[in-house]
């Protein structure tokens, strides 16, 4: 990454107003790749939840820390303890809100849309299937299967989230009827 | 096969690039190279194999299945640095990120390890009947099989840190890095481990919690010490910021024409400049020597009216000649970030903003196996340091309060590194309350 990329994130989180939760910060990063803006994030490898880029993962880290963006947590649970898990909320800082809405835009190389627009769509769907939808992409994308066989996969993959199959199919059609996805 | 594989060129490249960067500008016997580095992994690997082989089979503890990856672990702990580009680490956060690069170019210098592997040492190590590919697998950071082979080459307690902790603290000069190599070695052990939320049972190089575990506190302290002390000290990172103005610079007059590289320049150095994608042997003929001898060129360079020439030259005497080193703030608090990325935005079209750098280093001298404690606990870490207690192998932070101390806190060390020459810039820093 070179200069000003980290800020390149909060201006994504700025754009989704929120994010409740790391991974899907890391699917929507990835979702807006595919659908032409272009990220410094260029290292997603497949993992338990999909796509996840080293990267997304460590620059969340710096600029939390940094106080650039702020990281809310709730536990899922309160009686159980932190053990249970916890969920994880992030927002650009109130200080640098607007610095960053202002000066760092990610330009759409598809098409003359706005970050807003694309995350207007993303950032109200479930997890799971942006989680789906994302991983399907993927495996699309890299080739790593021939088409035929992608579904196959997508299911031994993701099976367990198989109610979250329809939407996420309808999202990525809907996003390629509307020009976002080649 | 190691010497077959320490005489290839691609190899001896390493020894042309310091194991520190530009930290022999801070401390002046941190001349020592990657090459050096790299025996220094083999043999530490060497000693680690030699030690659990003597010790056997048993009925938790399984030797055998590492036999037959002695080869590939050898060759990967040699091999796993011949990626880093000139100056370690410091080139990679240089470098500008190239146009329209190809789906598999490597975007870190393991990327680049992966490449040279394939392309520079198959040969060799096909004649010693050795799969490339199983060598690239144990640097490979995405590849999770075969975790015990790869404990020894990319992990919490690898062949890799022992050895540089020790180098780089003997070669700085500072007593911070030092533990215990051999009594480490002599409680190592294979175990049997399970990963949180699997059944799976998986072989992991582990250590006896009675014999080793202040030896595990020790080396864990040493990497939180040489964080703090040595990799992140402000003077080698004010020199690292002014090198990488001095790349950045460089590029951005190739922006607005990639024939105006300042010359001389080397074609695959001009190249790099423009932001054209590397091939490997473009990226072989980088090392320190080809970086100084560019950043000395430019330093003698007769800029005439040229702005943007004449900083470049002032920046390279400054790196040459060891002037002065970039003046430093500490940015401890969420309202100085704030001011150092105003000043980011405000200097992103002029010179000033080749003349200050905001800095930020940030990691965990040792993550625990609840790292990243939540739902989305995507990258659950899974190469934490385990220690036999009533054989059974745990997770070193629950056997230990100081490594569980430390595994809570990273390490977060931000500044706001500038040029005190520039007057203008200065007095804005100084109209924000940040120095006095």
């Amino acid at each position: 990454m070179s200069e000003h990329d980290e800020l390149l994130l909060a201006r994504v989180i700025d754009a989704c107003g929120d994010i409740d939760g790391r991974v899907k910060m890391q699917k929507i990063v990835y979702l807006l790749s595919e659908m032409g803006f272009v990220t410094p994030f260029q290292d997603f490898t497949i993992r338990q939840f999909g796509p996840f880029s080293r990267s997304v993962a460590y620059t969340t880290d710096v600029l939390r820390d940094s106080g650039v963006i702020v990281e809310d947590i709730q536990a899922l649970n309160e009686d159980a303890g932190p053990e249970s898990g916890s969920q994880y909320f992030y927002r650009v800082s109130n200080e640098l809100k607007d610095l960053i809405h202002n000066n760092f835009q990610l330009s759409c190389k598809r098409m003359n849309r706005s970050l807003e627009e694309a995350c207007s769509i993303l950032r109200n769907e479930d997890r799971g299937v942006l989680e789906v939808a994302a991983t399907r992409l993927f495996l699309e994308r890299r080739s790593i299967h021939r088409p035929d066989s992608v579904e196959e996969e997508l299911g031994h993959m993701k099976g367990h989230l198989r109610s979250y199959f329809d939407r996420a199919n309808a999202l990525v059609e809907e996003l390629r009827q509307d020009g976002w996805l080649n | 096969m190691v010497l077959d594989l320490i005489d290839v060129p691609a190899f001896q490249r390493l020894r042309r690039i310091r194991q520190l960067g530009l930290a022999n500008l801070t401390f002046p016997g941190a001349e020592h190279s990657r090459w050096a580095h790299s025996l220094g992994v083999f043999h530490i690997a060497q000693r680690m194999l030699d030690r659990l082989k003597r010790r056997g089979d048993s009925a938790d503890h399984d030797y055998s299945s590492l036999e037959p990856m002695r080869k590939q672990i050898l060759a990967a702990a040699l091999l796993h640095d011949v990626g880093h580009g000139p100056f370690s680490h410091v080139f990679e956060r240089a470098a500008p990120s190239p146009n329209n690069p190809p789906d598999d170019y490597p975007k870190k210098h393991e990327g680049w390890s992966e490449k040279i592997i394939r392309e520079k040492f198959g040969e060799v190590l096909s004649n010693h009947e050795v799969d490339p590919e199983e060598v690239v697998g144990l640097i490979s950071k995405d590849d999770r099989s075969n975790l015990l082979a790869k404990d020894f080459i990319s992990s919490q307690i690898d062949a890799d840190r022992m050895d540089y902790l020790l180098r780089d603290s003997y070669c700085t000069g500072t007593g911070y890095g030092e533990f215990d190599l051999d009594w480490l070695l002599h409680s190592l052990r294979v175990g049997v481990t399970q990963i949180r939320g699997s059944d799976a049972q998986i072989p992991r190089l582990c250590f006896e919690s009675g014999k080793a575990i202040y030896a595990v506190e020790e080396y864990i302290q040493a990497r939180e010490f040489m964080y703090t002390q040595v990799y992140v000290h402000k003077t080698t990172r004010a020199f690292e910021a002014l090198l990488t103005n001095i790349i950045r610079l460089a590029s951005h007059i190739c922006d607005d024409n990639p024939e105006s590289a300042p010359e001389p320049c080397p074609d695959a150095f001009a190249k790099f400049l423009a932001r054209n994608p590397l091939d490997v042997d473009d990226y072989l003929l980088f090392d320190d020597f080809r970086l100084w001898s560019v950043i000395q060129d430019w330093a003698q360079l007769n800029p005439g009216n040229d702005e943007r020439l004449t900083l470049l030259t002032q920046m390279c005497r400054g790196l040459i000649q060891r002037g002065r080193p970039y003046r430093t703030i500490v940015l401890d608090t969420p309202d100085k970030t704030t001011h150092a990325i105003e000043l980011r935005v405000a200097h992103r079209d002029d010179l000033s903003g080749f003349r200050f750098a905001h800095d930020t280093f940030h990691d965990l001298a040792y993550k625990n196996s609840f790292y990243r404690k939540s739902i989305d606990d995507e990258e659950q870490e899974d190469r934490v340091i385990y220690l036999i207690e009533n054989d059974t192998a745990k997770p070193a932070e629950t056997l230990s309060e100081v490594i569980d101390a430390i595994s809570r806190i990273p390490v977060h060390i931000e500044r706001l590194f500038f040029d005190n020459d520039d007057t203008g810039l200065v007095a804005e820093i100084r109209a924000r309350g940040l120095i006095s």
